[in-house]
C-alpha cells in the first residue's frame, strides 16, 4: 500500500534533482530511452494508476507526474535539452537556478548597434525601477535582433518580474 | 451496482457505450438505433422530446427544436462563431448574463449546458433501461481541440443530467483506446508487435481533430493534437442547401431564406443526399413539398446531384483538414510518412473523398478497422470502465526503491543509475521497476532505507488497459502590459501539468492584483480566447516589489484549467478562483437549472 508520506517525501526530494535523476536515466541517454523511461515514470506516478485510492493519494501523485512531464518535456526536445544541459553543467541542479541567469548588462547581450541602443535603455530603466518601459525598450532591442535568443530570454525574465497594474 | 458509461456527446448525434464482463458495446434504443439524434425538441407544456422524436420536429416547430448545440457551446456570445451560427440556426440565441449564449424557447431561456444535459438524460435512461442498472458516472468525449471553456460547460452538462463526469475525454484518444484495445487483443490473445504509431483522422458532424498517438504496449502517448472546432460534416450539408437554394431561385424565383421550415427541410434531404452518394455516383430528392407558388401550389422541384459535383463543392473543406493534419505532424516534428496507419472516425469520413485524400496526404490507405460512430463512445466506455474502479483489486506490485540520494548536487548521475530498458517496443506486462543502483566502491552514495523511498507501483489497473497520457490542444497565457502573452504552459504539453509564475505589485501599497487568462496561439493576448480572470486581493499593503505571489496554473487530467496562489511574505495561502468567462459556473446557479431540469420531462 503506497503511503502518502512517500510521495511526500519524494516530492521534497526532486526539488534538488536533475532533470535525468527525476526520469532516471543518464545524462547522455538518447531520445528513445528518454521516451522509455518517461512511459516508466508514466506507468508508476499517473494519477490514473491511483483511481482506486484515496484522493488525498490521487493529488500527490499528480504532483509527482507533473513533475515528470516537466523533466520530459525539456529533455525530449533538443532545444530545451540543450540549454538544461548548459545550466547542469555550471553545477546548477535545480530546474529553478537553471531558469535564472547571472544578471548580465541587456547592453553586452545585443549586438547591433540599434540593438544596443535599445538595451542600454532599458538596462538604465530596470535600475530605475521602470520594469514596464524597460521592457518596451527591451522588446525593440528584440525587434532589431529576433534571432538572438539570449536577449529573448531576458525579455521573458522581465515578464516575470514585471508586475501587473491594478485593475482600473 | 451502478455502472459507468462512455459518452460520445456529438455535434450531430450521440452515442453511448458501456462495458460488461470485459467487453465493451455501444447502446441501443428498443428498436436498435444506436445513434441518437442530438436534438432536443420543446412542447408547449414543459415535455421535451429528445433524439428521432425531436428530429420530427424540425420541420414542425423549427423555433423549439434545437440542434448543433456542441458548436456554439462554451463560446462568447460576441464570437464570430457565435454571431454566424445566430442567421442560420432557425431557433433564437441570445445574450446570456456572463457573456454565454441562451437558446430562448417558449418564455424560457436555457444555457447550453442545460439543452445539451437533455440529451446525456436521454441517453443515459437508455442506457439504465439496456443495461438494467443505474448509471452515475460518465466519461464524456469532447473535440481534442475544445478549450477549457467549452470542456467547462460540457462537464456542467454532465452534471445537470445527473451523471459524475469521471472524465472529459478527447474524442481521438478515445478512439485511439478502442483501437488499441480491439486490435491489440482480438488477434488469437498473444501479444502483437505493441508499438504503433497512429494518426487519427476524426470528421465528425461540426468539428475536424486529427490527433498523432504512439501506441507503445502499455502506454497510448498521445504527441500531437490540432484541430478545427468549426469544421464538419454540417458545412458540406449547408453548401449543398446553399446550391439548393440558388437552383429553386432560379427555377420559381422563391428564396426560403426567411422560412425556418423550409431551411430545416433543405438541411435534412441535404444531408440524406450527401449520405446516399457515399454509395452512389448520382442521387436525387423530390423537394417540391418545400417551396409555394403565389396559389398555393406546391412547386415541382426535383434535385439531383452527383458524387463529383459533391466533391467539387467539399474539397475546399476537406483540404482545410489537411491543413490542420499539418500542424498536427509539425508539432510533433513528424512528416506524414511516419505514421503507421491512419483511423477514420466520425460519420463524415464515410464521404468517399475522405478516404481517397487522406491516402493521397499520408501516402497510405487509411485503415477501415473502426466503426466511425461508435469507436468514441467505446473508448469512453473503456475509459470509463477504468476510472470507476474501486478497491478490493489485487494488491500493488513490490516497492521500488528511490535513488540513492546524491550529497553533492553536483555530482553527475551518469555512473549511478542503470539506464532504464531502451527498447520502448518491446515491454512486457508490467512495467520493469526502476532498479537501485549498487553503490560504487570509493563512490559517495549511500543507499538510504524507507524514508526516502519513491512511491510505490500500484498494479496495472485491468492489466489490459493502457495508461493515456493526453496533451492539452491549446497554449495558456497570461496577459502582460501591452496586450501581449506570456505563455505559461504550451500547447501538446503533457496533462496533468502546472506552472508557476511569481507575481509582485507594481505600486506601493497595492493590495490587489488581477491576472488575465487566454488559451491559443496568438502572442497578442485580445486574439486568444478569453478565459476570464484571477484576481488575488486582501493583499498585504506593502512598498511595491516586496509582496511576492506565486501563482500555480495546473492543467488537470481533464484538460482544464486550475489556479492556486500563494503570497510570499505573509505565508498566507490563498485559493485563487479563476473567474470564467461566458459560462455559468456559479453553484446556486447550477442548483436551480438542475431543478428546472426535472420539471422537463
Amino acid at each position: 500500500m503506497p503511503s502518502p508520506d512517500a510521495f511526500r517525501a519524494w516530492l521534497e526530494m526532486v526539488k534538488t534533482k536533475s532533470y535525468y535523476e527525476i526520469l532516471r536515466v543518464s545524462p547522455d541517454a538518447d531520445g528513445g530511452v528518454i521516451k522509455g523511461a518517461f512511459y516508466t515514470f508514466s506507468l508508476m506516478y499517473h494519477p490514473d494508476r491511483y483511481v482506486e485510492e484515496d484522493g488525498e493519494l490521487r493529488r500527490l501523485a499528480t504532483e509527482v507526474f507533473k513533475r515528470g512531464v516537466e523533466a520530459y518535456r525539456t529533455l525530449s526536445r533538443s532545444s530545451s535539452r540543450a540549454s538544461y544541459d548548459a545550466w547542469l553543467k555550471e553545477g546548477r541542479s535545480s530546474p529553478k537556478a537553471a531558469r535564472r541567469p547571472e544578471p548580465r548588462a541587456l547592453a553586452s547581450i545585443a549586438l547591433s548597434k540599434k540593438a544596443k541602443v535599445c538595451a542600454e535603455k532599458a538596462d538604465w530603466l530596470i535600475t530605475l525601477g521602470m520594469l514596464e518601459d524597460a521592457r518596451l525598450a527591451l522588446i525593440n532591442a528584440c525587434q532589431e535582433e529576433p534571432d538572438n535568443a539570449e536577449l529573448a530570454e531576458r525579455l521573458t525574465f522581465l515578464y516575470e518580474a514585471l508586475a501587473l497594474e491594478p485593475s482600473q | 451496482m451502478a455502472a459507468a458509461i462512455g459518452i460520445d456527446l456529438g455535434t450531430t448525434n450521440t452515442v453511448a457505450a458501456a462495458v460488461v464482463n470485459g467487453e465493451a458495446f455501444t447502446v441501443a434504443t428498443e428498436d436498435d438505433r444506436r445513434l441518437i439524434p442530438s436534438v432536443v425538441a420543446f412542447e408547449p407544456a414543459r415535455g421535451v422530446l429528445v433524439g428521432h422524436d425531436a428530429v420530427a420536429r424540425r420541420f414542425l416547430d423549427p423555433k423549439h427544436t434545437i440542434f448543433s448545440v456542441k458548436r456554439l457551446i462554451g463560446r462568447a456570445w460576441e464570437s464570430d462563431d457565435v454571431q454566424r451560427a445566430r442567421t442560420r440556426l432557425p431557433f433564437a440565441l441570445s445574450e446570456g448574463p456572463n457573456h454565454d449564449v441562451v437558446v430562448q424557447v417558449r418564455n424560457e431561456s436555457f444555457t447550453l449546458p442545460e439543452i445539451s444535459a437533455f440529451v446525456l438524460r436521454a441517453v443515459r435512461q437508455m442506457a439504465e433501461h439496456s443495461l438494467g442498472t443505474k448509471v452515475e458516472q460518465a466519461v464524456i468525449t469532447v473535440p481534442a481541440n475544445f478549450n477549457d471553456l467549452q470542456r467547462a460547460a460540457t462537464k456542467i452538462a454532465g452534471k445537470l443530467a445527473g451523471l459524475e463526469v469521471l472524465r472529459i475525454l478527447n474524442e481521438p484518444t478515445a478512439a485511439a483506446l478502442a483501437y488499441g484495445q480491439g486490435h491489440f487483443l482480438d488477434a488469437s490473445g498473444s501479444t502483437l508487435n505493441r508499438n504503433e504509431r497512429v494518426a487519427i483522422y476524426d470528421l465528425g458532424g461540426g468539428t475536424f481533430d486529427i490527433t498523432i498517438l504512439d501506441l507503445a504496449g502499455n502506454v497510448f502517448e498521445v504527441l500531437s493534437t490540432a484541430g478545427d472546432t468549426a469544421l464538419g460534416g454540417d458545412d458540406i450539408d449547408q453548401l449543398i442547401v446553399d446550391r439548393m437554394t440558388t437552383e429553386l431561385l432560379q427555377k420559381h424565383r422563391v428564396s426560403v431564406a426567411g422560412f425556418p421550415s423550409a431551411v430545416g427541410a433543405l438541411r435534412v434531404a441535404a444531408e440524406r443526399l450527401k449520405c446516399e452518394l457515399s454509395s452512389h455516383d448520382e442521387a436525387t430528392t423530390d423537394l417540391s413539398h418545400v417551396a409555394w407558388g403565389e396559389d398555393g401550389r406546391t412547386l415541382p422541384f426535383v434535385f439531383r446531384l452527383t458524387r463529383e459535383e459533391l466533391e467539387n463543392l467539399a474539397r475546399a473543406l476537406i483540404d482545410r483538414t489537411f491543413e490542420v493534419s499539418t500542424i498536427a505532424l509539425e508539432r510533433a516534428h513528424l512528416r506524414a510518412i511516419d505514421v503507421d496507419h491512419v483511423l477514420l472516425v466520425g460519420g463524415s469520413t464515410r464521404m468517399p473523398l475522405v478516404p481517397r485524400t487522406v491516402e493521397t496526404f499520408f501516402k497510405r490507405p487509411p485503415l477501415l478497422k473502426v466503426h466511425p460512430d461508435e469507436v468514441v463512445a467505446l473508448g469512453a466506455a473503456i475509459q470509463a470502465h477504468v476510472l470507476s474502479r474501486r478497491k478490493g483489486k489485487p494488491s500493488h506490485v513490490p516497492v521500488p526503491k528511490e535513488l540513492p540520494p546524491v550529497e553533492e548536487p553536483s555530482i553527475r548521475t551518469d555512473s549511478l543509475v542503470p539506464p532504464p530498458p531502451s527498447d520502448v517496443t518491446q515491454r512486457g506486462s508490467t512495467p520493469p521497476p526502476p532498479r537501485i543502483a549498487a553503490p560504487r566502491p570509493g563512490s559517495s552514495i549511500v543507499p538510504v532505507e524507507d524514508t526516502n523511498r519513491v512511491p510505490p507501483v500500484t498494479t496495472r489497473v485491468g492489466t489490459e488497459v493502457p495508461l493515456l497520457i493526453d496533451v492539452t490542444p491549446l497554449s495558456l497565457c497570461v496577459e502582460t502590459a501591452g496586450g501581449y502573452c506570456d505563455r505559461l504552459i504550451e500547447t501538446n504539453t503533457q496533462v496533468p501539468c502546472d506552472r508557476t509564475r511569481v507575481f509582485s505589485t507594481a505600486s506601493d501599497h497595492q493590495t490587489r492584483v488581477i491576472i488575465r487568462v487566454s488559451q491559443g496561439e496568438s502572442m497578442q493576448f485580445a486574439q486568444n480566447t478569453y478565459l476570464g480572470e484571477v484576481e488575488l486581493s486582501d493583499l498585504p499593503a506593502l512598498p511595491r516589489g516586496e509582496l511576492r505571489v506565486s501563482v500555480t496554473f495546473e492543467l488537470d487530467v481533464n484538460g482544464m484549467l486550475n489556479v492556486r496562489a500563494e503570497d510570499h511574505v505573509a505565508g498566507a495561502y490563498g485559493v485563487a478562483r479563476l473567474k470564467p468567462f461566458a459560462i455559468q459556473a456559479d453553484p446556486s446557479e447550477l442548483e436551480r437549472m438542475m431543478q428546472r431540469h426535472a420539471l422537463y420531462t
